[in-house]
């Protein structure tokens, strides 16, 4: 389950060894590739990434991995933007009538014209494994829990990344499933003196003032990882101590739905705490601490802020990053992301295994 | 769902809060990386009023964070751009006002008087002389101040209030690393070294001319001995006759030549070392200009870094390839300088950086130094610290959260809040409390500075430029001790004749004037409404390498001086304010001392620290950071 780092010499990267990056895209990246590397920038450029629900926050996300130079972005939602909506990709009163994928789509090609963004008009009940098949990595911004175990079910077959993302008010987090063995490798540099090597060699040495020279090692590490209906079953008596309660109020919106095949709404405040009661019941956990939660999550189940979609968007672009270029410890598998405190915290929520 | 598109807003926050947004006036310093972020954070939070500065102009490499410019915008403004962009996301109806000033912040129009129109003001700056400015004026007036700052993966943000925390200038930063001027000059054992002298030999031979710039004298031939000592003085006889070819075979054999075969004369600097051996340009070229192929040691004990696989300025360039890049940008830059006047380094400029690539590389290759790629050139002549969007995202996003409690005056609330690579322990963002102010702080509280240096050889002049402006950040210093005027700035009502009585003046020796040991001088800057007592010690003899004076904030408790250096600034002389091109260029990040190449240990640093809540913690980071 956590992370299990390996000695190895090299590994091995399938690399498409003719398709460089142009001198253009070296200045635009440059950035970029100082920070993570040209055989990370490639990865990027091939990746393809498709984004199930056009929110405040995967509007942020999208922007985000589009300024990275994420090769390849679809996004599909077929909700038409009103006046009332605010947000990223909505531009002024031009977008007003459009739906909002079509919308997204000038926005993203706007803010990066090398790569390739494509709308799709698919109903999110009829996308198939075939569908999914072509993507490196899907992120859904969904309150319809059938829709996100779908989509989970299909990226755990065809071995798709998979992220889940959401905020209420203040208050986000994001879910990932990476598979049952998620593999990447870490640089590890270390200082080698010269001078201990130094045969033949006259010069190069006695100076206090030299680099010991560098040598960078990969690591390959393996992670393993839950489904979602896996990570949102967990007993709450084996929970972490000291979880968000966040974590609680996602498990009680997903059991609801569950129950009642009703999406959430402020309508079913009673029926949704009822819930969370049965739950305190079988889980013999007493406090009530989640209930206030639950009830102002309820409030703001559609109610993002710009500034929590610019944090939460900013961690989960970057998450992306490193899910993509295979070569960064990636968080496995829960952040919550708490406004309130300015807190952002990671969980491991698995179920115990049997073996 | 509902009939106000800020609804989500007010329910989040109250109706209170959000009029309290709807009615603020901000300013926002900065219009790049974080400013791009925090102007469309503060539009789409229903903020209506901004004001947002920035001197800078937008290049290529912005657009891969600072998402409200395109690629037609190269070159435009920034504020002016973002401004144009930002309102894209506004309706029609919307009433909002957004003033963008393409200027430089720290001028007369944006004094005290400017500020105090504006409920709060955010940096989102990159360049430590102007955050401490901004820091100044917002003490001055009382204005809450929300400073931020990224690097990489890294980023912080925090609040800053008169007499309520700490502020930016309560720590003292470490400045970047500067090298002692006989490293650079005589005795490189590294590559920056090289890259430090190769961008003061483009500043000696095409920038404005500049007396303290020692990389060299042109037409010294001395190769040893001493002028006054004319029996013994050894010439080199070639170097007027290389003067006579050509401008790029002057300036190559002076420096790689000439120079080099003085110091390799210095026996006793290559006692324990293979001694540097001169260049000659007629072996290197044949005398049609034709290139020989003598040249075996390419890339001398170079290690070659390219793994074959990467970007084409990623490649270690051979020795050869690098004399001809030298020849070729001596050439076209005296033609630029000809042309446009004295030019200014600049990492963005191919021409420039290929200039100090291969100056640089000849003389690492020289000294027995590995030679480095473009790539990493750009980086370490350009002080780069990559900034990403997804950092500047977060970080604008924390600013905003902050505001919010600003403008409740909910400063019991406020939070320091840093951003790691990795989780640390289970936290990816560690928000603090943040601490008090500091009694001895110089700034915010009424405190001596306390500066050692040596006051029987120190110019005014030296006093003025090195030490008040480019360490202490003023502006336009006025120097009193006692009731009697020493030194006041500006040349506006000056007649040509006292400007040149002021010129002379600067050059006394401090001692000379007024300023021996042992004195109170205080210094004010109209400009930051900002008034300092510094009290003097005469001081000769310095721990450091290259330094030359010594300031710290609190002269009481001598003991403690001693035993934290780090409260001590060193600077010496040249490129502290070198390059401030990105936002996100921090030379020194707020309170954090980023450690971008191990920044998990950095991250354990800061867990432990975050637990022990003694003033100590971000010494620590300092210390830790000075390697
Ligand atoms: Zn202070």
């Amino acid at each position: 389950m956590s992370s299990e780092p390996q000695q190895q010499r090299q590994i091995n990267i399938v690399e498409d060894e003719n398709n460089a990056l142009t001198d253009y895209e070296a200045a635009l990246y440059d950035r970029g590739i100082r920070v993570w590397g040209v055989d990370a920038q490639n990865r990027l450029r091939r990746a393809r990434v498709l984004f199930v629900g056009i929110t405040g926050l995967s509007a942020e996300i999208a922007k985000n991995v589009a300024l990275a130079g994420v090769g390849n972005i679809t996004v599909i939602d077929n909700t038409i933007v009103s006046e009332n909506d605010i947000g990223l990709f909505i531009n002024g009163d031009q977008s007003i009538g459009k739906t909002r994928s079509e919308a997204a789509i000038s926005a993203i090609q706007e803010l990066n014209p090398l790569i390739n963004v494509r709308a799709e008009s698919i109903e999110l009940d009829a996308i198939s494994g075939e569908f999914i098949k072509g993507y490196t990595l899907v992120c859904v911004d969904s309150l319809d829990s059938a829709v996100q175990l779908r989509i989970n079910n299909l990226c755990r077959m065809d071995g798709v990344s998979f992220i889940l993302t959401h905020c209420f008010g203040l208050q986000g987090y994001f879910f990932s499933d990476l598979g049952n063995t998620f593999k990447y490798a870490i640089k590890k540099k270390t200082k080698v003196n010269k001078n201990n090597n130094n045969n033949n060699n006259n010069n190069n040495n006695n100076n206090n003032e030299e680099e010991p020279e560098e040598i960078e090692e990969l690591i390959e590490c393996k992670s393993s990882f839950s489904s979602l209906n896996d990570a949102l079953s967990v007993q709450w008596s084996i929970l972490p101590n000291r979880l968000s309660p966040l974590y609680y109020v996602l498990s009680v919106l997903y059991q609801y739905q569950q129950g009642s095949n009703k999406l959430p709404s402020i309508n079913n405040v009673e029926a949704i705490n009822k819930v969370l009661e049965t739950c305190y019941e079988r889980y013999n956990a007493q406090t009530d601490r989640h209930s206030e939660l639950l009830k102002q999550c309820i409030k703001q189940l559609t109610g993002e802020i710009a500034p929590v979609c610019a944090i939460l968007g900013g961690i989960v672009g970057q998450e992306i990053v490193k899910i993509i270029s295979k070569d960064n410890e990636v968080i496995n598998n829960y952040l919550f992301f708490d406004g309130t405190k300015c807190s952002g915290v990671v969980e491991q929520i698995h179920p115990k295994h049997n073996n | 769902m509902t009939d106000n598109k800020f609804q989500n807003i007010i329910d989040t926050l109250g109706i209170d809060t959000f009029e309290k947004i709807r009615s603020a006036k901000v300013l926002v310093v900065g219009a790049g990386g974080i400013g791009c972020e925090l102007l469309k954070n503060l539009v789409l939070s229903g903020f209506r009023d901004i004001h947002i500065i920035d001197l800078d102009t937008i290049d290529l490499s912005n657009l891969n964070r600072q998402f409200l410019f395109r690629k037609h915008h190269i070159g435009m403004s920034k504020a002016k751009i973002a401004r144009e962009s930002v309102l894209k996301y506004c309706n029609n109806s919307d009433d909002i006002k957004i003033v963008a000033h393409h200027a430089d912040i720290k001028t007369h129009e944006f004094g005290p008087n400017y500020f105090k129109q504006f409920n709060l003001v955010m940096n989102a700056l990159d360049n430590l002389s102007a955050r401490r400015h901004v820091n100044r004026i917002c003490l001055s007036v009382d204005i809450p101040l929300i400073e931020s700052g990224t690097a990489g993966f890294l980023g912080q943000v925090s609040v800053i209030r008169k007499g309520v925390t700490e502020c930016f200038e309560c720590i003292p930063k470490v400045p970047p690393k500067e090298f002692a001027v006989c490293t650079i000059r005589s005795n490189p054992s590294a590559p920056i070294h090289c890259i430090v002298w190769a961008k003061m030999l483009f500043g000696r031979l095409f920038g404005l001319a500049d007396d303290s710039n020692a990389v060299t004298d042109m037409d010294d031939n001395i190769v040893e001995g001493d002028k006054d000592d004319t029996d013994n003085v050894i010439r080199d006889e070639l170097l007027p006759l290389a003067k006579q070819k050509s401008y790029e075979q002057w300036v190559f054999h002076k420096v790689f030549y000439t120079d080099i075969d003085r110091l390799a004369r210095m026996t006793e600097l290559w006692k324990e070392k293979k001694p540097p051996r001169p260049l000659v340009y007629d072996e290197l070229f044949s005398p049609d200009g034709q290139q020989t192929t003598t040249t075996t040691t390419t890339t001398s004990n170079g290690i070659n870094s390219s793994s074959g696989r990467g970007l084409k300025d990623q490649v270690v360039m051979s020795f050869q390839e690098n004399i001809n890049m030298f020849v070729e940008s001596i050439r076209k830059l005296q033609v630029q300088n000809e042309q446009n006047g004295a030019l200014t380094w600049d990492k963005d400029d191919n021409l420039a950086l290929n200039f100090v690539v291969s100056a640089s590389n000849i003389r690492s290759h020289i000294f027995n130094i590995p030679l480095k790629s473009k790539f990493d050139i750009k980086a370490m002549a350009g002080n780069i610290i990559p900034a990403i969007a997804t950092t500047n995202a977060i970080i604008s996003g924390l600013i905003v959260l902050e505001a919010f409690k600003v403008l409740n005056n909910e400063f019991d609330k406020c939070k320091s809040t840093y951003l790691l690579k990795q989780p640390s322990g289970k936290r990816l963002l560690l928000p603090i409390d943040p601490e008090k102010p500091k009694s001895d702080c110089y700034v915010c509280s009424q405190n001596f500075i306390t500066l050692k240096i040596n006051t029987k050889t120190t110019t005014l002049s030296q006093l003025l430029n090195d030490v008040l402006k480019k360490n202490l950040s003023f502006h336009d210093p006025i120097l009193t001790v006692g009731a009697s005027l020493l030194y006041e700035g500006g040349d506006e009502d000056l007649s040509k004749e006292e400007i040149e009585e002021r010129n002379k003046l600067e050059q006394k020796i401090i001692a000379d004037y007024k300023m021996p040991d042992n004195t109170i001088l205080n210094v004010e800057d109209y400009l930051q409404n900002f008034k300092v007592s510094i009290l003097i010690i005469h001081c000769e003899t310095f721990d450091e390498d290259g330094k030359w004076f010594d300031i710290s904030g609190k002269q009481k408790d001598q003991s403690t001086n001693n035993n934290n250096n780090h409260d001590s600034n060193n600077n010496n002389n040249n490129n502290t304010e070198d390059d401030l091109d990105d936002l996100e260029i921090i030379e020194n990040p707020v309170d954090m001392q980023i450690d971008a190449s191990s920044d998990k240990s950095t991250a354990k640093r800061k867990e432990i620290e975050s637990e022990t809540s003694d003033s100590t913690k971000k010494h620590k980071l300092n210390e830790n950071n000075e390697q």
